[in-house]
């Protein structure tokens, strides 16, 4: 008769990287960097698209991916031209990986699964060539935590990092957001986002930065169980006992669905990368909307 | 007010499965505890939905009502419901209907009844039997039956079509009314007797002559031949034979089958080919349909070839008729089947069963008793099916709910 079994109850409040995990991030950044890297002149990754700085022109070749083309300078002289980006070397990324108690829900876990966004981004920017700082939240044991990632060597490091965060305390990508200055030229939030407002993250947004954002929400947040439950908040907003019926359900799906296209739409009208995903999906699926075309 | 009975009522133990399912599914149960990062929009929709009640475990999935229902249908259905109603008592009166039954019952009185046996006896088992019955006669072959409160007028008309031996034995039961002019000494079924005095009167035919029983002693009657009806469609070869036969015993041969004392027909021809072999002689010829009554000859197949019934003989095989090996001895056995075959005289009765049977009497055994109609009926299989499409709905409205 049970709607749903005890093991929706676990928390997953750990990290643990599988043995092979790196190897995934090496196939993710060999897909999204070296790959797009060999088209040149074809298109590049979105993360070199626009907003790179400017180097010149030259003058397009057949086959060429039209949206290069200047159409201005078409307009004026007639002749088709491409523009010359190139990314800055030494750019600096932020990533900001909210472990607030409530991540630990799932499972999967969902900061099992921002944990491997995380070094999968890290990986990527690693890839080509910037500096990565990873900042966790604040959990109950002190501040924001911080790990810097220079060079390959440093990369078995930033593994341990991730995997001696915790899920807990109160204090997720909001807490960030108050606390934290990006300094870099792209920052990645990580996180559920219910605790924070598009306002508070989006105003990170300044020239030459680039925001991403990726909200990972557990399955039984995406489709709760019917039938009686006690929610239970674990960063201390308390705890609601309710029967879920079919209405009921409805009326949670609607409203989150307008929560998560609160996040989309303000990402859009900022120019940003918005991604929502299950803590289910596997972290390269997380990520390739987010660093692909 | 329905009366209705059922055939297993063992089956309805199985209500304790969806009387245990109800009870589990309606037992107050703590919720569920769960963790969630989205208590904020629970709270929205909450506000937003006042009338949704907060209970604890009430809620019974509308799949299991009609789980629950397919198990009350099914256990129904396998508990065999029927209408119950009582069968009244029945009689089964087998009629004794041989000639002697009709001959006249005259009691040792010097008083002139008119009466036949047959006619005192059945007034005597109509005492007893209140409303219809099952009539039973035994035709030679095997029991007619009719169902009334009489049986049927023909049955109470003389004929030579009659059985010397009656097979009461097979009927010796307690719902059995065995009607005939003696005493009968059955194990269990009840009797009743006419009796009769012994009457005077045809006992057979010899040499073209009726032979009749006159205060003991066989008197010659009158010439009396025999008359033998012959079918257009029987075989060239046999109906020379048979005519010659005829010819040969003094008997007349007719052209119609009315009054006629044998009757020789074929049936209709078909397809295919046909044989019958006998001691030294084969017949063949083009094959027909299957004869009705009791098998005198097969084919190699075992299908019936010549058959009779009441001094009627039936042959499969048409022209052209083959007889082959020692036609002597074909027509030997032809004519044995024709001698055999001849009824005997119209009111001929045997010599002992002329003789006095005595006052009469009867016996009653147990006789019929009440019964009840068990039958299933067509509830059980209504039942099954509405189970079965209420455990579909009910499945399937689980399946869509997870």
């Amino acid at each position: 008769m049970s709607e749903s079994g005890p093991e929706e109850a676990e928390l997953v409040e750990r990290v643990i990287f599988a043995d092979g995990f790196s190897e995934r991030c090496a196939a993710l950044v060999t897909r999204l960097v070296h790959r797009r890297a060999g088209r040149e002149g074809v298109g590049r990754s979105s993360l070199l698209g626009p907003g790179e700085d400017f180097a010149g022109h030259r003058p397009y070749r057949q086959g060429e991916d039209l949206r290069k083309l200047d159409w201005d300078l078409l307009a004026r002289l007639d002749k088709p031209f491409v523009r010359v980006e190139r990314r800055e070397a030494g750019e600096r990324w932020a990533i900001w990986l909210d472990r607030s108690a409530s991540m630990g829900i799932g499972p999967p876990g969902k900061l099992q699964r921002a944990a491997e966004c995380a070094a999968g981004l890290a990986r990527v920017g690693m890839a080509l060539g910037a500096r990565v700082r990873i900042v966790l939240s604040s959990g109950s044991d002190g501040g924001p935590r911080g790990f810097e990632l220079r060079r390959a060597t440093d990369w078995g490091g930033l593994l341990a990092f991730l995997q001696a965060a915790r899920a807990d305390g109160p204090g997720g990508l909001a807490a960030l957001c108050e606390s934290e200055r990006p300094g870099s030229d792209r920052l990645f939030g990580i996180g559920d986002f219910f605790d924070a407002e598009p306002r508070k993250w989006f105003v990170h947004q300044a020239r030459g930065r680039r925001l991403g954002g990726v909200q990972i929400l557990a399955p039984t947040e995406f489709a709760p169980p019917l039938g009686a439950t006690r929610w239970l908040d674990l960063e201390g907003a308390g705890e609601l006992e309710v029967v879920v019926d079919d209405a009921l359900l409805t009326a949670y799906e609607r409203r989150l669905e307008a929560r998560i296209e609160g996040w989309s739409s303000a990402a859009a009208r900022h120019g940003a990368r918005h991604v929502v995903g299950s803590s289910a999906r596997p972290f390269e699926e997380l990520l390739q909307p987010m660093l692909g075309d | 007010m329905f009366d209705i009975e059922f055939q297993r009522g063992f089956a309805f133990a199985f209500l304790a499965l969806p009387t245990l399912l109800w009870v589990l599914a309606r037992r107050p149960r703590p919720p569920h505890e769960l963790a969630t990062g989205t208590l904020s929009i629970w709270r929205e929709v909450l506000e937003q939905n006042t009338a949704t009640p907060v209970t604890r475990g009430r809620g019974v999935p509308p799949g299991l009502y009609w789980c629950l229902l397919a198990l009350l249908l099914g256990t129904l259905a396998l508990a065999g419901p029927h209408r119950r109603h009582d069968v009244a008592p029945e009689w089964r009166v087998v009629l004794d209907t041989r000639p002697q039954m009709f001959l006249p019952w005259r009691t040792e009185s010097p008083v002139e009844t008119g009466k036949r046996r047959i006619d005192v006896a059945l007034a005597r088992a109509q005492e007893w039997i209140a409303g219809a019955a099952l009539w039973m006669r035994y035709d030679g072959e095997g029991f007619e039956q009719a169902r009334g409160d009489e049986p049927p007028a023909d049955w109470l008309l003389a004929s030579n079509h009659s059985s010397e031996a009656m097979p009461w034995s097979g009927l010796d039961r307690a719902d059995s009314l065995w009607v005939s002019d003696r005493e009968l000494h059955p194990r269990a079924a009840s009797w009743v007797a006419s009796g009769g005095a012994a009457a005077d009167g045809v006992v057979g035919r010899r040499d073209g002559r009726s032979v009749s029983v006159r205060a003991g002693e066989l008197v010659d009657g009158e010439p009396d031949p025999v008359s033998v009806s012959i079918d257009a469609r029987v075989p060239h070869e046999l109906r020379r034979l048979t005519e010659a036969w005829a010819g040969e015993r003094g008997m007349r041969v007719l052209r119609s089958k009315q009054g006629a004392e044998l009757v020789v027909h074929a049936l209709p021809a078909r397809a295919g080919k046909s044989a019958v072999r006998g001691n030294g002689w084969e017949l063949s010829g083009v094959s027909a349909e299957a004869p009705s009554g009791r098998t005198l000859w097969r084919d190699a197949n075992g299908a019936a070839v010549l058959t009779i019934t009441s001094g009627e003989l039936h042959l499969a095989l048409g022209d052209p008729l083959v007889i082959e090996g020692d036609r002597r001895a074909f027509g030997l056995a032809w004519i044995e089947v024709l001698e055999s075959s001849v009824l005997p005289p119209r009111g001929a009765v045997s010599i002992a069963a002329r003789r006095s049977a005595g006052a009469g009497g009867e016996q009653r055994g147990a006789g019929p008793s009440l019964s009840t109609d068990s039958s299933p009926g067509p509830w059980a299989s209504w039942l099954a099916l509405a189970a079965c499409l209420a455990a579909a709905l009910g499945l399937r409205l689980r399946a869509l709910r997870t």
